[in-house]
């Protein structure tokens, strides 16, 4: 059992995506239940990724292609988990705002939330405003994060937030904002749910972000 | 004139950037993320095993001291150019230089040009590591600025004369109005800020001066309304999307600026730890992106810095061997003039700033760089963190270590590193300029002017001639 669980974590780690789903398929046939092939196999993969990213013998590639990996390795378990149970913890539409092309950070961000059990759709770069409405609004997302390295980008932060206010529907999405001009202080001033200074950062603020509901309080990272 | 005779000088002007358009249009499709996180990687990976470079990126030595080795990775990096060429986002498409246009190219390459005019005009020269030729130090990089300080920051900056172009700051709105990326307001930040830094240049008695322009513009469009304003020649921002890419914004900003006779600078930073790698394949990443800017876009000016992505900046062991080496390889090998940024990550004064221009400049300057900006204060995240010290810092040390060897600026950088890289992911951010500056006399607080004398000396003491400001010393 451990060896096929040890496979799915060296098929993460290598990003072997046309071989995950079949060694998770082959783990669920013998019996290994879906939450221990997602921890022990895919996150145990991810989590040896996340460490040697952090010591430069990964690097972004590798993450993404090892998040990509992850993907695949929960929608195959996604139908024997049980009805209590979701593979995710929360769903993310991420993008940089309106007239921002850097999108590295944003990727990194991305790439850290999807290695760390969260769905994310990710809208790239130069994105509207009312295209994160649009996909939060269709894919049921809980958080919408928003990236800006740009000044004249940051204002569509704020637009975004008055515009989920006067559709009324503010209540439903948890906004989470980062880059590099962005601080707490912004984050409070404009309303947002959730800020984090690092990209590394994101991932426990999501997690915290995802224990309460919008507007309620700021979630804040930066230490 | 006869069209014939038209189309020849615009085939002059403009037949570069016409052609890389027309590359673009017909090149091969690619999809952004595959070219990203597949081609890219791969192909650099596969030239640095091919010129047994990986493993070869020496922390304990943060300055590179090999002469042969810089040699290598420029062969690399000429190799990496060939392979790659540059991904346009607008058409996803690859536009490519082969081995005859790129060879063609690189012996057209000017090794000076001049910004500025009258008694503000300045000659910029390509550098060799080590040569002792002062080069060219800009500043401050775009830092965002109330707009209400801009004119007291920048005439503080530019009053001393080891300052020789201005860059920044850039604004975050236009009276009064939110600056908007992609919008009219951008166009008309482009024509307020021309208003704005004449008046502080004028002020300062630095009239003539030359700029890096448009600073407040993140899209083409202050940038053409912009740039005509000011009398030509000066050095227009075409930067790069990401390294390696280029894009329509960057094609518009290239035809009005060789139309107007400026001098295009073009880059974008690599990222040790992102799509490049690690420091060895996104050095090479670097020499490639620099060796193809005067073939796809008549830059004169190149110069793509590379970062650490743990940190955002390049003060750091890794940073400074990817950049002291890309550095070389194209300084030994070429006649290109070129320029990378250092970004500092700790705020102004704060001692770890002075610690990280201390290594960022000494490498640079030691290796051959003929012209930075800076400085990136707080790594340019924080508002109104930037003041005309850490710029007059920067730029004496820029200069004062122009001929120190190699070897000397290795011994520099490995006694300074220590004193702040525990604090790189975590870094202070220092105060604003209201903290540390009488705004109306445009002097700074006595505490801040003996933290800057003391640096000042600390740096000479590492053996660092430093240059005076003409403004305190």
């Amino acid at each position: 059992m451990s060896s096929i669980l040890h496979e799915i974590e060296e098929a993460i780690y290598n990003g072997e995506d046309e071989v995950v789903g079949d060694l998770v398929q082959k783990a669920l046939d013998s019996g290994i239940a879906p939450e221990e092939i997602i921890a022990k196999g895919g996150v145990a993969g991810l989590d040896r990724l996340g460490e040697d990213f952090n010591n430069l013998e990964v690097f972004l590639p590798e993450l993404m292609i090892g998040g990509d990996c992850m993907k695949l390795l929960i929608e195959k378990v996604k139908p024997y988990l049980s009805a209590e149970e979701d593979a995710y913890i929360g769903k993310v539409v991420i993008g940089c705002a309106k007239g921002d092309l850097h999108d590295i950070g944003k990727s990194l961000v991305a790439t850290q939330l999807a290695v760390h059990g969260f769905e994310v759709i990710d809208l790239g770069v130069d994105v509207h405003t009312n295209r994160f409405i649009d996909t939060a609004e269709k894919e049921n997302a809980d958080i919408i994060a928003v990236s800006a390295l740009l000044t004249t980008s940051q204002y569509y932060m704020e637009e975004l937030i008055k515009r989920l206010t006067e559709e009324g529907i503010r209540d439903k999405y948890r906004i989470a904002v980062g880059g590099g001009p962005i601080s707490a202080e912004y984050a409070k001033k404009i309303g947002a749910d959730g800020y984090s200074r690092t990209a590394s950062m994101a991932v426990p603020m999501a997690k915290r972000l995802m224990k309460i509901e919008p507007t309620k309080e700021l979630v804040v990272e930066q230490d | 004139m006869e069209k014939r005779m038209i189309d020849e000088k615009m085939r002059e002007k403009h037949g570069k950037v016409l052609r890389s358009l027309d590359k673009a249009r017909v090149g091969k499709r690619v999809i952004e993320k595959e070219w990203d996180t597949k081609i890219l990687p791969g192909i650099l990976k596969e030239i640095a095993a091919k010129h047994g470079l990986l493993k070869t990126c020496d922390i304990n030595n943060p300055v590179n001291t090999d002469g042969e080795l810089a040699d290598r990775f420029f062969k690399a990096g000429w190799e990496a150019a060939l392979r790659l060429g540059f991904y346009c986002r607008d058409t996803e498409s690859i536009i490519s230089v082969d081995a005859d246009e790129l060879e063609t190219e690189f012996r057209k390459v000017p090794s000076s040009f001049v910004a500025g005019i009258g008694e503000g005009a300045r000659v910029v020269k390509a550098r060799t590591p080590s040569d002792g030729q002062e080069p060219i130090f800009v500043a401050p990089l775009s830092i965002q600025m109330d707009e209400e300080l801009y004119i007291p920051l920048s005439q503080g900056i530019v009053s001393s004369k080891l300052v020789d172009f201005q860059e920044g700051p850039s604004l975050d709105t236009v009276m009064g109005s939110p600056l908007l990326a992609d919008t009219p307001y951008e166009t008309f930040a482009g024509i307020y800020e021309y208003h704005l830094r004449t008046e502080a240049q004028r002020r300062a008695g630095r009239k003539g001066m030359g700029n890096a322009l448009v600073s407040s513009a993140s899209t083409h469009f202050g940038f053409l309304s912009g740039y005509n304003l000011y009398e030509q020649p000066q050095i227009a921002l075409c930067l790069n999307p990401a390294f390696m890419k280029i894009n329509y914004t960057t094609f518009h900003k290239c035809f009005v600026a060789n139309e107007l006779g400026g001098n295009i600078r073009s880059e974008s930073p690599t990222m040790i730890g992102g799509y490049t790698g690690g420091p060895e394949t996104t050095a090479i990443a670097s020499i490639a992106t620099d060796l193809l800017q005067f073939p796809i876009c008549g830059a004169v000016l190149p110069g793509s810095p590379c970062y650490d992505i743990r940190y955002s900046g390049n003060c750091g062991r890794h940073g400074v061997w990817a950049q002291s080496m890309a550095t070389q390889a194209i300084t030994r090998n070429s006649n290109i003039i070129l320029m990378k940024t250092i970004n500092q990550v700790a705020g102004p004064s704060d001692d770890m700033f002075f610690y990280e221009s201390i290594v960022g400049m000494t490498a640079a300057s030691a290796s051959g760089q003929a012209f930075t900006i800076s400085p990136r204060s707080a790594g340019g995240s924080k508002k109104n963190h930037l003041t005309p010290i850490e710029a007059w810092y920067n730029a004496a040390v820029f200069k004062g270590a122009a001929g120190l060897s190699l070897s000397s600026a290795n011994d520099i950088c490995r006694e300074v590193i220590p004193m702040f890289e525990d604090f790189l992911m975590n870094p202070p951010k220092g105060k604003s300029f209201r903290d540390l500056f009488d705004i109306e006399t445009l002097t700074p607080i006595p505490e801040y002017r003996e933290q800057y004398l003391k640096m000042r000396g600390y740096a000479e003491s590492l053996g660092i001639p430093m240059p005076k400001d003409g403004v305190i010393c």
